[in-house]
């Protein structure tokens, strides 16, 4: 079901009635118990900014309240969810086209789990993860796209197809391309060293 | 094969980031907040809205509109004129006899007001402008038969003297 009817049609169940309003809070409750840390990932792996994926996480639950009635439909909400979020993170990414990206190391440390590392090689490992971060940054953005959302771990390759409105043939070979082309990227940078 | 545990690494770290502590319990408590928000807004508006409704409905009844404001329905309702019959009979606009409940006092006219002057002494004002008959212009008053001479008719010329209203007769004989 590659069109967005057959997608719509998977997504909803056509059988299912109605529920009351209490029933309503309680789904959005328990979307929110569950699918909360997976949108909160899918907003910071575009953002980078807590503060900023937050928001989006909240704004994506405000929108589910506002179409609360589609929730006794709802089959897969986990694709629904993201694809809101998803949304979200690229209206607000082109609102904010003119600010300067830029990756500050202390972002990347706050992320970064905690060990028994030393201070030094945390630092060297937050730069590491800066410099590909920053080039994951240059990648088209149909690849670059696919590449983040392959980072979340809770979405397989047929959310993600699901949520970018593709195939999961063409979400595997974007995959592949944007990290050959990182590789390269990387290896580049290595050699200029 | 170093490069790629990089990238992975890095996916990784990006993919499992924590989300900070209370992001739950801030995410409810926004939502209530916003159908609380919601259901006092939309609670105020249809109370504002039946209470215009019942305001506009009072001012347009009048038995309502004296309880509210007067404290009384005791209005007496308007009585319609009585039609005065028609001796012979009849209905309709053509066979109604209209009789005035009281005389019908003439209007003054503009000669009972003080502007009885004849035509020709009045002022004639085209426009703004104020323009005076001119004075001393003779018009012809009465012919008379002259006693002395008889086959001659005698001509009253009536002027009007500049400065006043007084007429003046000069007898001009016609010859």
């Amino acid at each position: 079901m590659g069109t967005f009817e057959g997608q719509l049609v998977g997504w909803l169940d056509t059988g299912a009635v109605a529920r009351p309003e209490e029933e309503a809070q309680a789904a959005i409750t328990a979307l929110v118990q569950e699918y909360s840390t997976t949108l909160y990932r899918v907003a910071y792996s575009v953002t980078r900014n807590a503060v900023e994926a937050e928001d989006i996480v909240q704004e994506t639950f405000l929108r589910v309240l506002r179409h609360k009635s589609k929730l006794a439909e709802l089959r897969d909400p986990r694709v629904w969810l993201v694809r809101i979020a998803w949304n979200l993170v690229l209206d607000r990414k082109r609102r904010s086209k003119t600010r300067p990206e830029t990756q500050d190391i202390e972002d990347v440390v706050r992320i970064l789990p905690a060990g028994d590392l030393s201070a030094d090689k945390v630092l060297i490992a937050a730069q590491q993860h800066a410099r590909i971060l920053q080039l994951i940054d240059q990648l088209p953005f149909k690849e670059r796209e696919v590449l983040l959302l392959s980072a979340v771990e809770e979405l397989s390759t047929a959310q993600i197809a699901l949520v970018l409105g593709t195939t999961e043939s063409t979400v595997r070979s974007r995959i592949f391309r944007a990290r050959r082309a990182l590789a390269a990227k990387l290896n580049m940078e290595g050699g200029a060293r | 094969m170093k490069t790629q545990s990089e990238i992975d690494a890095t996916l990784r770290l990006l993919g499992s980031a924590q989300p900070p502590s209370g992001l739950e319990r801030r995410i409810l408590g926004r939502l209530d907040a916003r159908r609380g928000g919601g259901t006092t807004l939309h609670f105020v508006s249809a109370a504002a809205i039946a209470a215009s409704v019942a305001l506009v409905a009072a001012g347009l009844t009048p038995s309502i509109r004296e309880l509210a404001f007067h404290g009384t329905a005791t209005t007496p309702r308007a009585l319609a004129p009585r039609g005065v019959p028609h001796p012979a009979g009849g209905f309709g606009a053509a066979s109604a006899v209209h009789l005035p409940a009281a005389p019908i006092p003439v209007q003054p006219t503009p000669v009972s007001q003080g502007r009885g002057r004849a035509r020709s002494d009045r002022e004639w004002t085209p426009g703004s402008a104020r323009v005076r008959l001119p004075h001393g212009v003779a018009v012809p008053g009465t012919v008379t038969i002259s006693q002395s001479h008889p086959g001659r008719m005698q001509t009253h010329l009536v002027t009007i003297p500049a400065g006043s209203h007084a007429r003046a007769t000069n007898a001009v004989a016609a010859h």
